[in-house]
C-alpha cells in the first residue's frame, strides 16, 4: 500500500489546488471591471518571523509596504478543514511614533536611504504550531516563536501614470477643496456671529493689561470648547449635505494604487525559538537569520533576487544559505503570478546535499484585508512528508479595513 | 485627541510671524487660512509654510483661522494628523492634532484659532 502512497496524495492535493485555482480563477473573470478595480493590487508580505519558522508562503519575498499596525492569521490548511494555527503580529514603530513628522512628499521620495530605512522598518513576532515526533516515534505537540525584523534601504519611486495614480489624486484634491471650503464658509459665519465668543472676545480686549495674562487660560478653555461644538456642528451638517462627495473621494481613495517602481534592496532577519510540549521552561533558540532580497520592478513585472544565511541553533547540520531568483507579473485582473528558484547549501555540513526548490505562485487579494496565495511546485528536500508543495495560503489582516 | 485648538499667541510690536503646517501620516491635505476677515490661502495642498503680512502691532487681536481637510489615502496607517507652528513672536509655539479615521479614505476636518495679542 505504501508503494502507492505517494502517487495518491499527490493526486489528492494537485487535485484541490487545480479546483481552487479554477474557482478563483472563474470568480476573477466574472467580477465586473467596477468591482475589480475596488480592491487593491495586494503585494501580500510575509512577517519575518513566519520565514524563519518556515511558514511562508513565498521563499523570495517581495518587498511591500508596511502596515503600522496588523494581525495577520495565516492558514495553510489544504482543506480549511482546521482553524488556522499560525498568527503574526507586525507593528511599524516610526509610522505608530513619528508618523505626524512624515509629509506626503517625504513619503513618495525614495531617494533619501535614512528616511527609506524609517519608513518600512517593521518589527513583528510570529506563531506557529505544530508537531514533532521524538526518537521513539510519538508525536508532541510543539509551539514556536518567531521574532524579526525588515527594512528597505532603496524602495522605488512612484510611477505617477500607473493606474491614474495622479489624476486620481487631483480629483480627490479637487472634492476635497470643495468641502473644505465649504466648512470653512459655514464656520466662519458662525464664529463671527457666535454670541459666547463675541462676549469672551469683548472681556478679553477690555481687560486691564495686569488681568490679561490671567484672563488667558481660562478664556482659552471656553472659547475652545465653543469652537469645538460649532465645528461639530457645521461638520455633521455637511457630511449629511455632501453625502456622494463624501462617498467619492472614499471611492476614488480605494481605486488610488501607489506602484513604486525601480531598484528595490530590502534587509530582513530574525530569531526563532521552540517550546516544545508548549512548555514555557523548555523553550530553546532554534534558527537565527539574516538575509537580503533585492531587484528591480516595473510597472507590470518585477525580478528579484534573495541572499539568506539561517544558523539552526538545534543542529548546525541544518545551517545553510539560501541564493534565489524569483520573477513576477503583475495586474492580470488584479492577479500576481511569479515563478522562485531557490537554491540550499548546507554549509556546516558534509552530510547534506545541496537541495533545490522551484515553485509557481498566484496571490489574489479577496478584499481589503485578506488574501490568497496558491502556491504548487517542488520543494526542497528533506521534509518527512515529501517535496510537493501544494498550498492554500489565506492572510487575513485584523483591526482595518486597510488594504494589505 | 482633538482636531480643533484655540490658542493665544503673543507677539511685540514689530515682530513678523510665520505660520507653519505639516500635514503628517504620509496624507493628502487641503489648507484655507483666514486672517481677520481676509482670506490668506485658499487650498493649498500638501504641507507649507506662510510669512503673514503685517507686524505684531497689525495684528493684535487678529484672529488667525486655519481649517485642513486631511484625507486618508495611505494603506500604511488610518491616523491623520496637522501639525501647527508659530514663528516670530515672544515665544516659537508647536502643537499636533491627530485623529484616526474610521477607514481608509475617509475625511478628516481640522480647525486651528490663533488669537494675536501684544
Amino acid at each position: 500500500m505504501k508503494k502507492y502512497g505517494f502517487p495518491n496524495r499527490w493526486f489528492r492535493r494537485t487535485l484541490r489546488v487545480i479546483i481552487i485555482t479554477l474557482l478563483v480563477m472563474v470568480s476573477i473573470v466574472s467580477a465586473s471591471e467596477e468591482q475589480s478595480q475596488s480592491y487593491h493590487l495586494t503585494i501580500p508580505t510575509t512577517a519575518p518571523g513566519f520565514v524563519l519558522l518556515g511558514s511562508e508562503p513565498a521563499t523570495v519575498e517581495r518587498p511591500g509596504s508596511v502596515t503600522d499596525f496588523i494581525l495577520s492569521i495565516q492558514n495553510q490548511t489544504e482543506d480549511f478543514s482546521v482553524l488556522p494555527k499560525n498568527y503574526a503580529l507586525e507593528l511599524a514603530p516610526y509610522w505608530l511614533l513619528l508618523g505626524s513628522h512624515i509629509t506626503y512628499e517625504q513619503y513618495v521620495n525614495g531617494r533619501n536611504l535614512m528616511a527609506n530605512m524609517l519608513q518600512t522598518l517593521s518589527l513583528s513576532v510570529a506563531t506557529v504550531s505544530s508537531t514533532f515526533e521524538d526518537s521513539l516515534g510519538v508525536s508532541h505537540d510543539m509551539t514556536s516563536l518567531g521574532f524579526g525584523f525588515r527594512f528597505s534601504l532603496l524602495r522605488g519611486k512612484v510611477e505617477p501614470s500607473f493606474q491614474n495614480y495622479a489624476n486620481r489624486l487631483d480629483s480627490i484634491y479637487s472634492i476635497s477643496h470643495t468641502l473644505s471650503d465649504r466648512v470653512t464658509e459655514e464656520i466662519e459665519k458662525r464664529l463671527k456671529n457666535d454670541t459666547v465668543l463675541c462676549r469672551l472676545d469683548s472681556v478679553f480686549q477690555n481687560a486691564p493689561d495686569n488681568a490679561r495674562q490671567l484672563l488667558i487660560p481660562i478664556i482659552t478653555v471656553l472659547q475652545s470648547q465653543r469652537q469645538q461644538e460649532i465645528k461639530n456642528e457645521v461638520e455633521k451638517e455637511i457630511r449629511e449635505e455632501y453625502t456622494s462627495e463624501f462617498a467619492r473621494i472614499s471611492g476614488l481613495v480605494s481605486r488610488l494604487q501607489m506602484r513604486r517602481v525601480g531598484w528595490k534592496l530590502e534587509l530582513a532577519g530574525g530569531a526563532a525559538m521552540d517550546f516544545p510540549e508548549r512548555t514555557f521552561d523548555n523553550s530553546n533558540w532554534s534558527k537565527l537569520g539574516i538575509w537580503t532580497t533585492f531587484g528591480y520592478e516595473q510597472t507590470h513585472w518585477g525580478m528579484l533576487g534573495l541572499v539568506r544565511i539561517l544558523g539552526d541553533q538545534r543542529n548546525d547540520d541544518f545551517s545553510s544559505i539560501d541564493i534565489g531568483s524569483r520573477f513576477i507579473i503583475d495586474n492580470i485582473r488584479l492577479m500576481s503570478i511569479s515563478v522562485e528558484s531557490v537554491y540550499r547549501t548546507f554549509y556546516a555540513s558534509d552530510k547534506m546535499d545541496d537541495t533545490w526548490r522551484l515553485a509557481f505562485m498566484l496571490d489574489y487579494p479577496l478584499g481589503k484585508n485578506k488574501s490568497l496565495s496558491l502556491v504548487f511546485g517542488r520543494d526542497f528536500e528533506g521534509s518527512r512528508s515529501g517535496n510537493l508543495i501544494s498550498l492554500i495560503n489565506v492572510v487575513i489582516s485584523l483591526g482595518s479595513d486597510r488594504p494589505i | 485627541m482633538s482636531s480643533s485648538i484655540l490658542q493665544y499667541y503673543r507677539v511685540r510690536l514689530d515682530d513678523t510671524i510665520t505660520l507653519k503646517i505639516t500635514i503628517g501620516h504620509g496624507q493628502s491635505g487641503d489648507t484655507i487660512v483666514h486672517l481677520g476677515a481676509n482670506r490668506i490661502v485658499d487650498g493649498q495642498q500638501g504641507s507649507f509654510e506662510l510669512v503673514l503680512l503685517g507686524v505684531g502691532e497689525e495684528l493684535n487681536y487678529k484672529k488667525l483661522h486655519c481649517f485642513t481637510a486631511v484625507t486618508d489615502i495611505q494603506t500604511e496607517t488610518n491616523e491623520t494628523s496637522v501639525r501647527y507652528e508659530l514663528i516670530g513672536g515672544v515665544e516659537p509655539y508647536q502643537h499636533t492634532l491627530q485623529e484616526t479615521v474610521n477607514a481608509h479614505g475617509d475625511v478628516e476636518f481640522y480647525l486651528a484659532t490663533f488669537v494675536f495679542y501684544i
